[in-house]
């Protein structure tokens, strides 16, 4: 066990076909925070991480999807900046 | 003959941490709210899932897998594996009374899925006398009135009664 970085935080991003975005969608919802129209991102314990990839695999075709998942260790290690406005309705990020 | 309640977890935990076991075993439980312990659930999980083959349970022990040649028994990582070892040694003795003659295999999932390792275990006739010894041992240990005192070590910053010791 040489690097062992305990990530708590993660941003998903799929290219997923048509036939399986569905599921894939469904998977994800489970775990984080649906942010654009194909990102999640959101808090995890690296248990739940194991398991969404764990399921993530057995749900897409390799040789076709194509998902990111960068890992970070929580939610102050990064800054973000938003433009625009964003129509869907989801949780507001700022309370 | 074995007492009904040593389970494989308890004498991995003896040869481990005398103190970790009287408390498992002891009902103590503290593990629940482990990340490890948890990780290492789903480890098991997805590695059952992948070989379409589930644990067994004879009497109190729970066998990971079998197949025709060897007695497998799956670890998160490498640490201590003299404690598997005794572990998957209760196991074979177990079966061999049961009349199934079997080899020991220790699968490692490392956090790296590329290099697994894989450790094996033989039963022998002094293995069988040392663990006779040693399980009488255990069972005088869990009967005593108090744990062991904690002494610190490096292993105890994983333990998933780390707090408990150290308050």
């Amino acid at each position: 066990m040489s690097k062992n970085y305990n990530y708590n935080y993660v941003f998903l991003f799929y290219d997923v076909s048509e036939k399986r975005v569905q599921k894939v969608f469904k998977i994800c919802k489970k775990y984080l925070i649906h942010h654009q129209k194909s990102v999640f991102r959101g808090s995890i314990s690296p248990s739940n991480l194991i398991k969404l990839r764990n399921e993530l695999k057995r749900t897409i075709l390799s040789s076709e999807d194509f998902i990111s998942i960068i890992k970070l260790i929580n939610k102050n290690s990064f800054d973000e900046e938003t433009l625009g406005t964003d129509n869907k309705k989801s949780e507001s990020l700022f309370i | 003959m074995i007492s009904i309640k040593i389970t494989g977890t308890i004498i991995n935990y003896y040869i481990h941490c005398k103190r970790q076991c009287w408390l498992f075993g002891n009902r103590i439980n503290l593990e629940d709210n482990s990340e490890d312990v948890r990780i290492g659930k789903i480890l098991h999980e997805i590695k059952s899932q992948e070989s379409k083959s589930s644990e067994i349970s004879i009497d109190n022990i729970k066998i990971d897998k079998i197949t025709g040649e060897y007695l497998v028994e799956l670890k998160k990582s490498d640490a201590d594996l003299n404690s598997t070892k005794w572990q998957v040694l209760l196991y074979l003795k177990k079966l061999k009374e049961k009349g199934i003659i079997r080899k020991g295999k220790i699968e490692v999932i490392e956090k790296k899925k590329q290099d697994k390792k894989i450790h094996y275990v033989e039963l022998t006739q002094e293995y069988e006398e040392e663990l006779d010894k040693l399980l009488l041992d255990i069972e005088k240990f869990l009967s005593s009135e108090k744990p062991p005192i904690a002494e610190r070590s490096s292993k105890c910053k994983k333990c998933a009664y780390y707090e408990y010791c150290n308050i």
